[in-house]
């Protein structure tokens, strides 16, 4: 994926995620945690989708639930 | 009788004048214009006293080598006249010939600038340089107002010679600052210009850095944030037709599951109260003003940025209203005359009441902050009503200094807090309110008050009444706040980054770069870009703490345990291996740097707002055949002749603001000395044309060939 936005230096991590990006998905992978223990269960799908609504979702982290949303294997 | 001749030397025209009236026998000072110079003749009986003044810094600091102005690292340094430093300060050449003649006739010397390091500074440069030496025979007059009794007093208790200290301090404070702001600077702008996209002034420094780091870093925060859910629990209750609304003992409910059992436990339900509690708080009047309280709290009732309330503080402080205003301290020593001062507002009618609370007191002891500074006492008004008209900021900040100064010698407040419990077990709720039995300082320091008072009903133990409403309802947790200007200094003040003098200064300059944008500030990718790259290659030129050491060494020179060529060595020690490593990456670095300078320069000239003719993006053109400017629609090619007017003076900026009539983007037009205008092109363009705008018009024979058009990349600049 590219960092069009982020403008970070383009030095990629293992992820091939820049580190900006980087940083943004694991947020959002540990707000998933959070959700899901909040709901007692919710799919990643619905979480992605209710996030990605959200006012306070950050740039960076819209375009990673984005991202998600159209590689689904990435989420592990 | 020999007259002596003395030469006074004052930080600004305005303060000369001033000291000038005070020193004059008759209060009345000749006032000789020389090149457009100002000058004032004071006498007294056995001297005549020749007062002039600097325009801030008549002297900097610059490379002592003639290499190019582009050419770096540069570690050589030398203090040289302003104007032939900065082309911009040309006229100062005039003032430093003038003062050199009077200097020339002067028997004694003094300087009068403000008292502090900036201040020490600009009068030893002026006595060294312009007066042939004379700092080593100078004295120096030292006064926190600019009233006629503490200037003659400051005169007749002149201390015997200069503040080398402080002179010491300041100068290693500008030459480091020149060391690392021209070295940094240079390299970024030279290595971006390398790559042929055109040129941008990009700096940093030593506190610019570290500063934008803060920016960049919640930036980043709020840019990952990613929102998780918590419940409330809503819940009334109503007694004698009032509602009131508790609280849940839990003041957050981490999963759906608990916030529902709680609804259903308790809706319907008869709550009990269980007890009932208060206790009355004493609250001490906040602390005298220091600097950066007074620019937070006019932040919070004014809007005023801190760059802003310092510029109104200092135009109070030299019409003799109000003390220094650049000050750290919180104290309020008693040899400023409490009495009198107090007195003097008194004579304000809109005070009077007030001020004549405190005079009748059998002793007036205010309350002091933990903070000091050994030049200056905490910001205090004079006691003296101005002498015209002043403009609404400054009656704004003038009435929050006399307020917050009354503030601090009122008695504690007096607030009774309560709390009532409703229990349904397991379940607990609050009624909380709170009601003030003794004003104290809030009386003195309103309308810079909020009263949060809220009544209870009667109710005691074993009372029972039913719950009205209640639900849980859904939050999100939300990202970080941004900096305003205001709490991004706040920030420099508790990381100990800058001075309480510069700070103000840093946040406009990275404005005036592009680096931050917005009230609520937001890092633009220019500034991300540029932190990410010093972080990367030179992390310590960012870092908040290694700037915190350089600021306490220059404070140990000011208390005398270092010196000031101690810490320049120590500090070249440290730089010349960080710049060498980074005009090692330099080629790295510009490519970089010019690839979001051009982006971002693109982005300032194009509308967010979409074309109403064709939708294809607006953007600001200037046409290559007349030179005017004008908002012109991408889609010309395809055949969309859609344009507006814009103004053709001025620095233009697209803001983040919408019309409120229209919905169209609006524009801001900054031109020096005058306030920004911000502005709606499109209604401008349904109304009668003014002269500076061009007309807009959707003809096509009005717009120039497209061959003829260029991107106005030149408007948008610094």
């Amino acid at each position: 994926m590219d960092c069009p936005d982020c403008e970070r230096v383009t030095e990629r991590t293992e992820q091939s995620l820049c580190p900006i990006q980087d940083r943004a998905l694991r947020n959002v992978r540990q707000a998933y945690e959070v959700w899901a223990t909040a709901f007692g269960s919710i799919s990643p799908t619905d979480f992605l989708n209710r996030v990605a609504g959200l006012k306070g979702t950050g740039r960076n982290a819209k375009e990673i639930v984005e991202f998600l949303r159209q590689h689904p294997e990435r989420w592990k | 009788m020999e007259v002596t001749q003395t030469l006074i030397v004052c930080e600004k025209p305005d303060a000369a004048a001033r000291v000038a009236r005070a020193l004059d026998e008759d209060g009345d000072p000749g006032r000789i214009d020389t090149q457009g110079v100002p000058v004032y003749e004071a006498h007294s009986r056995q001297e005549t006293i020749l007062v002039c003044s600097a325009l801030g810094h008549l002297y900097a600091v610059d490379s002592k080598t003639q290499a190019s102005r582009r050419f770096y690292p540069v570690w050589d340094l030398e203090w040289m006249p302003k104007h032939l430093v900065d082309k911009k300060s040309a006229r100062l050449a005039r003032w430093i010939q003038v003062i050199g003649t009077l200097a020339d006739r002067a028997d004694r010397y003094i300087n009068a600038c403000d008292y502090d390091v900036e201040g020490s500074l600009i009068g030893y440069t002026i006595l060294r340089y312009a007066c042939h030496g004379a700092d080593t025979k100078a004295q120096r007059m030292k006064f926190s107002t600019m009233t006629e009794k503490e200037l003659k007093t400051a005169y007749k208790t002149l201390a015997p010679q200069l503040d080398l200290s402080l002179v010491e301090a300041g100068r290693t404070r500008h030459e480091l600052d020149w060391l690392y702001g021209i070295n940094l600077s240079r390299l970024l702008t030279e290595s971006a210009l390398k790559q042929n996209r055109g040129y941008s002034t990009l700096s940093t420094g030593r506190v610019q850095g570290p500063t934008l780091k803060f920016v960049v870093d919640r930036e980043e925060e709020i840019r990952c944030f990613t929102p998780t859910p918590f419940w409330i629990i809503e819940a009334t209750v109503t007694r004698d037709g009032q509602t009131y609304a508790l609280e849940y003992a839990k003041e957050e409910i981490s999963t759906l599951a608990e916030a529902e059992q709680v609804v259903k436990d308790c809706k319907e339900s008869l709550l009990e109260v269980e007890g009932a509690e208060s206790r009355n708080i004493q609250q001490s009047p906040p602390y005298p003003f220091d600097l950066s309280g007074l620019q937070s709290e006019a932040y919070r009732h004014f809007g005023y940025t801190p760059s802003r309330t310092l510029a109104l503080g200092e135009r109070l402080y030299l019409e003799a209203l109000i003390s220094y205003p650049r000050t750290s301290s919180q104290k309020l020593p008693p040899d400023i005359g409490y009495s009198e001062i107090l007195r003097g507002i008194s004579k304000i009618a809109q005070y009077r009441t007030l001020a004549s609370k405190l005079t009748v007191q059998p002793s007036l002891r205010p309350i002091q902050g933990p903070k000091e500074d050994s030049a200056h006492p905490a910001v205090y008004p004079t006691g003296e009503s101005p002498k015209r008209t002043l403009i609404q900021p400054e009656a704004n900040v003038l009435d929050l200094i006399i307020r917050r100064f009354m503030a601090a010698f009122a008695e504690t407040s007096l607030r009774e807090s309560s709390r009532i419990t409703l229990k349904r077990d397991p379940h607990r709720f609050f009624l909380r309110g709170s009601r003030i039995l003794r004003e104290g300082w809030i009386e003195f320091y309103k309308p810079y008050t909020s009263d949060d008072s809220q009544t209870l009903p009667e109710l005691k133990v074993g009372d029972k009444l039913p719950l009205t409403t209640i639900q849980a309802a859904q939050k999100f947790t939300e990202p970080p706040p941004r900096y305003n200007p205001s709490s991004l200094l706040r920030k420099m003040e508790d990381e100990n980054i800058g001075t309480k003098a510069t700070r103000a200064e840093i946040i406009e300059i990275l404005y005036r770069r592009g680096y931050i944008k917005n009230i609520r500030i937001e890092a633009t990718p220019l500034a991300l870009k540029i932190v990410s790259m010093l972080d990367k290659y030179c992390p310590q030129i960012i870092d908040p703490a290694f700037t915190a050491r350089l600021e306490t060494s220059m404070d140990n020179i000011q208390s005398l345990q270092t010196t000031r060529s101690v810490v320049l060595a120590e500090t070249l020690d440290y730089l010349r291996p960080i710049m060498l490593n980074l005009i090692a990456r330099e080629d790295e670095i510009g490519a970089q740097l010019a690839e979001v300078v051009t982006s971002q320069r693109i982005a300032a000239l194009t509308f967010d707002y979409s074309c109403p003719q064709c939708g294809s993006r607006l953007k600001i053109i200037r046409s290559r055949t007349s030179g005017k400017r004008f908002i012109g629609c991408a889609g010309y090619e395809k055949g969309c002749r859609f344009t507006l007017p814009l103004p053709q003076f001025g620095t233009l900026s697209i803001t983040s603001a919408y019309c409120k009539l229209c919905g169209f983007q609006l524009v801001q037009t900054r031109t020096k000395g005058r306030r920004p205008l911000t502005s709606c092109a499109r209604c401008y363009s349904n109304k009668t044309m003014k002269p500076g705008f061009v007309a807009a018009t959707t003809t096509p024979t009005a717009r120039p060939r497209t061959s003829a058009l260029v991107e106005a990349t030149s408007l948008v600049k610094d």
